[in-house]
């Protein structure tokens, strides 16, 4: 008895537009729910309206309605709370008009032309906020993130005396946060690891370069295998930096359906795969 | 190339850039954290969760009011967002049935790190003084 079927999944993999189609729309369902909270009762009201057409009526996901209908529950949440909203709802947005463009006309050329430019800007202008922003080219965010156990939180389980450092920080933080402003006392932060300041630094203006090359390599070699290698470094490197499993989902996914090698193809997959698993669970962040 | 074939090829990434654009002037004058607003400034300062809102001359502690007062309490997040004039105005005017005097102070202060010395403060962002009509 066969357990696993190669000569299907290699077909699967091979088709990058469907396979890309398909990962998007059990996204767009997972964060529907997971974002439920806020408008609860329309947005479930239309989360059923598409799981239902798309199971009983069209049975494919290549019908422009289901994705009309994601598009109207992602505009209005803009609509209701545009300057609440993540920016990778932004991507989401982005993202399903594209899909909608290239389910009218068929042109595959535009398709992942879309696809390239948003992945592009958004990765630059992220750079660019980083690069402009004083907080982070000196390295006290980073600093401020590692010290207070935000990033590389998995270590903190594993290695005891860093986690009583953190848990240290924070109480002391939650003390001065007792205090009334105005007195301007400092209190002393102690280090996870010695240089922190130095290694912050480094490690913020490592950030803003990687964002900056792969932002511009994406639209100058979009096919190049080094490009993707860098792009796939990037996400996997913000994964154990701090578990946006949201926004990495989607990346990957673009990453699918610009890759042009198979096995890169499969890494992506794999990527957002894990990813829209912690979203799901609810270990990472939707 | 016709209006059309434009219009599909490029819609997506200009629109992107458009709300890019927007985001950068809402910065500028209308004092949003860059973490909102869809230009993709996420993590590249200290989120604005961890400001700090204080009211000086409430007739009770803010904390109770929040509890109490739905209407301030939903505004608070806004107003860390967006910690322009006009939202400290308006949380102002919200709050002052509270207030015992005739003015009020409203303060966002925001964490203040320094790698290099390791420490870790609070900075005033933005005052404002609300005076009861």
């Amino acid at each position: 008895m066969k357990i696993f079927y190669w000569k299907s999944a290699r077909a699967s993999l091979s088709d990058k537009n469907m396979l890309g189609l398909t990962l998007f729309f059990l996204f767009s369902l997972t964060y529907v729910i997971t974002t439920g909270v806020d408008h609860r009762k329309i947005k479930l009201f239309l989360f059923c309206l598409v799981l239902t057409i798309a199971l009983l009526v069209v049975k494919n996901i290549k019908q422009p309605i289901l994705w009309f209908l994601f598009l109207i529950i992602l505009i209005n949440d803009l609509i209701c709370d545009y300057l609440v909203r993540a920016n990778h709802h932004f991507l989401m947005v982005y993202m399903t008009i594209s899909v909608i463009i290239f389910l009218s006309n068929s042109k595959t050329v535009d398709f992942l032309r879309n696809i390239q430019l948003v992945t592009a800007i958004i990765l630059f202008f992220s750079g660019i906020h980083k690069l402009i922003s004083p907080q982070f080219i000196s390295g006290d965010f980073y600093y401020y993130m590692i010290n207070t156990g935000s990033f590389f939180k998995p270590i903190l389980y594993f290695n005891h005396e860093m986690n009583d450092i953190v848990l240290n920080n924070k109480n002391l933080i939650s003390e001065l946060g007792k205090e009334d402003p105005i007195n301007s006392t400092t209190i002393t932060l102690q280090n996870v690891i010695p240089n922190l300041d130095i290694i912050s630094r480094a490690f913020a203006w490592f950030t803003i370069i990687i964002e900056l090359i792969v932002g511009i390599a994406i639209v100058w070699k979009p096919k190049s295998v080094m490009t993707h290698l860098l792009f796939i470094m990037l996400v996997v490197g913000i994964f154990f930096t701090r578990l946006e499993n949201g926004f990495l989902t989607l990346l990957a996914i673009c990453g699918i359906w610009l890759s042009e090698n198979h096995k890169i193809t499969a890494v992506y997959l794999f990527l957002a795969i894990i990813s829209m698993a912690f979203v799901i669970t609810e270990i990472g962040f939707h | 190339m016709n209006t059309k074939k434009f219009i599909v090829s490029y819609i997506v990434p200009i629109s992107a850039l458009l709300v890019i654009g927007i985001q950068f002037l809402l910065i500028k004058h209308y004092k949003l954290n860059p973490w909102k607003g869809g230009g993709f400034g996420m993590y590249s300062q200290i989120h604005y969760y961890y400001n700090d809102l204080i009211i000086n001359d409430l007739k009770k502690p803010f904390d109770s009011i929040i509890k109490q007062d739905r209407q301030v309490a939903s505004f608070v997040m806004d107003v860390k967002r967006t910690p322009n004039k006009n939202n400290l105005k308006h949380m102002a005017e919200l709050v002052s049935q509270y207030a015992k005097r005739d003015s009020i102070t409203i303060q966002i202060w925001k964490p203040s790190v320094n790698a290099e010395t390791s420490s870790y403060t609070r900075e005033l962002l933005i005052e404002y003084q609300f005076v009861k009509p």
